[in-house]
């Protein structure tokens, strides 16, 4: 008689888990793939063709998940182009890391107009396509 | 665009539509005012000397006229008349509106007298549910074992259940006050004293069902135990070589202050604060005030203020925090002046500062605040001017903004935007959705975007209203806050 309560807090849990997830961790998103070292991304960046100075990192400090940073650009070269190239590279590091990148080109800040909204990962999958791609932005 | 949000308060919120209402209510007494003195001027007419005397020579034709003239003046459909049927719809006007505000207030009296009772049931019955709980597992080995293998798909199906029923979200926002209360009272007949040393230690806030006296009293139980101090000595220096231009447009304002946001949240910016200086030419420059948000979750003060402990005490409403005199030692040092217009922006606790130090009228005598926006802060209890507009982005989903357990007031300076996240937006980097991703910054940016493209009459005007911030030559400079070095 006693165990009646807990018991029926478990079962609506469980119940209303099951409900509303379809199950446990089946649902879940997962990588099924192995992403490049952030140090390798960062190197890659730096060779970038119209790429100065790069000064990027992983931010994993709650709520954010993202790679964050500021990069220089030659003025010689399209910087749409460059960051396209940078957020292309950074789709092979972590899963589901979302994407905030700022270009700095002839005293003026630059940012990706080929993104509708945010670096958000679904914004990202929606331009770049699923993880982790092939490092080149698409073409068109 | 932005169909997927929802708009309440600012220029066409409920408030709003009262102050119309009962402006149109003003105009019409005023018309009514106005009839009855040419009704009056009427009634003069019918005993004017000249028309008496004309009733000499053709009575016939000025008694008709008088008929007509005391017809406009007093009749069915005369001025008198008419300006009493004026008076009247105002009087209904206004009255309707009275009700509607005093039954508004009424209901949230009694859905937060609801919230109250249930919180302190949960709270108090919630040592034996878990004491039951332990006793059915230690008596049913597969209980057991059940919930031992299962305990992190558990937890995770916990969050998703959140995550897709935020009235849950809620409802356990809106309790937790007094179900806190309602667990340490419970627990509390285990210490000496029992629940009158409670009430002490809570230095006499508690029990109680108002919420700053729920947080005061949070706030000294923690403090007697050293936690939660707001205390320390800081200074704040420019960080060298960070200016960099920024540009910050109608069309994207939002999008780019959270934008903004997560880089300063960042790793490696720990502590600091951005200042935004927007020139214009030959006038006086404008400012953007940008505050992160919370970035050390430990309960004991360190080296960077912003910290759990200016939470607690940012909610507690108290005098001036640590962060708030740091953020506006920040402001001094980058030069603003007073009558120079400033907007304070912050995601989580960064919009909790923006929101304490907009209400704090030393602040407000030495900085012209003229607009604050929030991302997934909870600021829906501070006092702010009505000469200040807000702008507060929310997210369906987000627990943060729900934590003071109030929605933000329907007022005609005070926007909120409200978005219900995709279950894509609300998964994080393990695959989880919870309410965890729901608060991100990369997510508050896509808001903001979804709202710089609203066509929104609130919205447009608020973007109108705002243009000198959004309209210039922005220069950014970070500020680091660091402890004082004897």
């Amino acid at each position: 008689m006693r165990h009646r309560l807990p018991l029926l807090v478990i079962g609506l849990l469980i119940l209303t888990s099951a409900c509303t997830s379809g199950g446990s961790d089946d649902g879940r998103l997962k990588a099924d793939y192995t992403p490049i070292p952030d140090d390798d991304l960062y190197s890659a960046i730096a060779a970038i063709p119209g790429v100065e100075k790069a000064d990027v990192s992983l931010n994993d400090t709650f709520p954010d998940y993202a790679y964050v940073g500021e990069v220089d650009i030659s003025p010689d070269v399209d910087a749409q182009v460059v960051l396209d190239t940078i957020y292309a590279t950074l789709r092979q590091g972590q899963f589901r890391a979302a994407i905030n990148i700022t270009g700095y080109q002839s005293g003026r800040d630059v940012r990706l107009t080929a993104l509708r909204r945010s670096g958000s990962p679904s914004e990202l999958e929606k331009r770049y396509g699923p993880q982790p791609g092939d490092g080149k932005p698409p073409t068109g | 665009m932005g169909d997927d949000l929802t708009i309440t308060g600012g220029a066409g919120g409920i408030t709003a539509n009262y102050e119309d209402m009962l402006s149109y209510a003003t105009v019409l007494d005023g018309a009514g005012d106005n009839l009855r003195a040419r009704s009056g001027d009427l009634g003069k007419l019918l005993l004017d000397g000249d028309i008496l005397q004309a009733a000499v020579l053709c009575p016939g034709e000025v008694a008709s006229v008088e008929t007509s003239i005391a017809a406009a003046a007093t009749g069915p459909a005369g001025a008198l008349w008419t300006s009493g049927e004026f008076e009247v719809t105002a009087r209904f006007l206004r009255t309707g509106v009275e009700v509607m505000q005093e039954t508004d207030e009424l209901l949230a009296n009694a859905e937060e007298l609801l919230w109250t009772a249930g919180g302190w049931v949960v709270g108090a019955t919630a040592p034996a549910a878990v004491i039951g709980l332990l006793t059915a597992a230690a008596a049913n080995p597969a209980l057991l074992a059940y919930l031992i293998a299962n305990k992190d798909d558990l937890l995770a199906d916990l969050q998703t259940t959140l995550y897709d029923n935020p009235w849950m979200l809620e409802a356990l926002t809106r309790m937790a006050p007094s179900m806190v209360q309602g667990l340490l009272f419970t627990l509390s007949s285990l210490i000496p004293g029992g629940p009158a040393a409670l009430m002490a230690l809570t230095d006499g806030n508690w029990p109680t069902g108002d919420y700053p006296s729920a947080i005061a009293g949070l706030l000294a139980l923690a403090n007697k135990g050293g936690l939660l101090e707001d205390t320390g000595d800081f200074t704040v220096d420019k960080v060298p070589g960070s200016d960099r231009p920024l540009t910050i447009t109608p069309d994207n304002a939002l999008q780019t202050i959270f934008d903004q946001q997560g880089e300063l949240g960042a790793v490696g910016s720990e502590g600091q604060v951005q200042v935004v200086r927007i020139d214009h030419g030959d006038g006086p420059p404008s400012w953007i005030v940008q505050i992160p948000g919370t970035q050390v979750w430990d309960p004991k003060r360190g080296d960077n203020p912003v910290d759990l402990t200016s939470n607690v005490n940012l909610m507690a409403m108290p005098d001036q925090t640590v962060i708030e005199q740091q953020v506006a030692d920040a402001m001094r040092e980058a030069g603003i002046k007073p009558g120079e217009g400033v907007m304070m922006t912050g995601h989580s606790q960064g919009g909790i500062t923006a929101a304490s130090m907009a209400s704090d009228p030393d602040i407000l005598e030495e900085f012209d605040i003229k607009s604050v926006v929030t991302g997934g802060s909870p600021i829906g209890r501070f006092d702010i001017p009505d000469d200040i507009s807000v702008m507060s982005l929310e997210h369906l989903q987000d627990v943060v903004p729900k934590l003071d357990g109030a929605d933000n007031p329907d007022q005609p300076n005070w926007t909120t935007v409200t978005r219900e996240l995709s279950d894509d937006e609300g998964t994080d980097a393990s695959g989880q959705r919870g309410p965890g991703a729901a608060h991100s910054t990369d997510n508050y940016a896509a808001t903001g975007s979804d709202i710089d493209r609203s066509d929104d009459a609130g919205i447009e005007q608020w973007r109108e209203d705002r243009n000198e911030f959004f309209d210039g030559t922005g220069t950014r400079s970070r500020y680091q806050i660091s402890p004082e070095t004897p």
